[in-house]
């Protein structure tokens, strides 16, 4: 019993302990450098004129029906990004604009990503978001063409 | 199956007639044939004897009444089968065990916690930081699946 006792205590909890510290270190919480994110960047133009709204639109203008009263919806242009941690990709967008976008890690279900716009190589908008998985942002506001720009920018890793 | 006729006085099966042992058919046939047989009748009041004395002798030796035995008996088993079973309880439930078990769950808790993913429950983007050249910037939230918008004005 004693013999027992002894192999319990030098053996059996220190292999456990370590078993479970090691699942830690390989998986711990924070911020950590993960696996590629695929980022899709839509660019869509929304107005005021006319009542169209491009097919592959349809999901996205549902949505975005609750908030906007554009009665217009034309799919601009798509870029697709494959980015790791701090790798930056750029999106070209209408009328001298740039997005810059760069995964600063994953937190959790979240990635956290740095978004920047410039326009005539000038920052016009920066900011830092944590998008969940298989998620989407879209970000608006420039104008064009008598409405506005909308950016459409979703997460998937 | 023998009929009345044809059954000869079997000792084996007048035995196992007096310990209840033979079927409904069997035992009225035999029955019946007892009725019409001395011979397997004093057999049949002989075991019924035999019987008697031997539970007589033993109560009387022993001072144990043979029906309270069984019952003690019986009892004893189903005593030692919990017994078991306590037992199993003490070693699962032993501080010697409980430490290791404890660790397992957290182990698998940790495992859930890293390899399963649920959906989140609040808005699309959590936003942390926010510049911009224009005055003004507006967060908003779409009313069903919660996507985050951000709009921002680029003139000052």
């Amino acid at each position: 019993m004693d013999k027992m006792n002894s192999v319990y205590r030098h053996r059996v909890i220190p292999a456990v302990l370590f078993f479970t510290l090691s699942l830690l270190l390989i998986n711990p919480s924070g911020i950590m450098a993960g696996p590629d994110i695929n980022i899709t960047v839509k660019t869509i133009s929304a107005s005021r004129k006319g009542n169209s709204v491009d097919p592959g639109l349809k999901d996205l203008v549902q949505e975005l029906q609750s908030v906007f009263r554009y009665s217009s919806y034309e799919f601009l242009g798509q870029k697709d990004l494959k980015l790791s941690s701090n790798k930056n990709g750029v999106v070209p967008l209408p009328e001298q604009r740039v997005m810059n976008i760069s995964v600063k890690g994953i937190e959790g279900d979240r990635v956290v990503l740095e978004i920047e716009i410039l326009k005539n190589n000038n920052r016009i908008f920066q900011t830092v978001i944590k998008l969940s998985n298989k998620k989407s942002l879209t970000i608006g506001g420039p104008e064009y063409k008598g409405g506005n720009l909308l950016f459409n920018i979703f997460a998937a890793f | 199956m023998k009929t009345n006729s044809e059954i000869i006085c079997d000792t084996e099966l007048i035995s196992r007639y007096f310990d209840g042992e033979l079927g409904g058919d069997e035992s009225l046939r035999l029955k019946g044939h007892i009725s019409g047989c001395e011979s397997c009748r004093t057999r049949l009041d002989d075991y019924g004897k035999i019987g008697a004395g031997l539970n007589s002798l033993i109560s009387t030796r022993q001072g144990v009444s043979t029906r309270s035995l069984e019952a003690k008996v019986i009892e004893s088993i189903n005593r030692k089968n919990s017994a078991w079973l306590k037992g199993f309880k003490d070693v699962i439930f032993s501080k010697k065990m409980l430490a290791p078990v404890a660790l397992a769950a957290s182990v698998t808790l940790i495992f859930m916690t890293f390899f399963n993913n649920p959906a989140p429950g609040g808005p699309t983007a959590i936003v942390s930081s926010l510049s911009g050249a224009g005055s003004s910037v507006v967060i908003m939230e779409t009313t069903e699946t919660r996507q985050t918008i951000i709009w921002f004005s680029e003139n000052g």
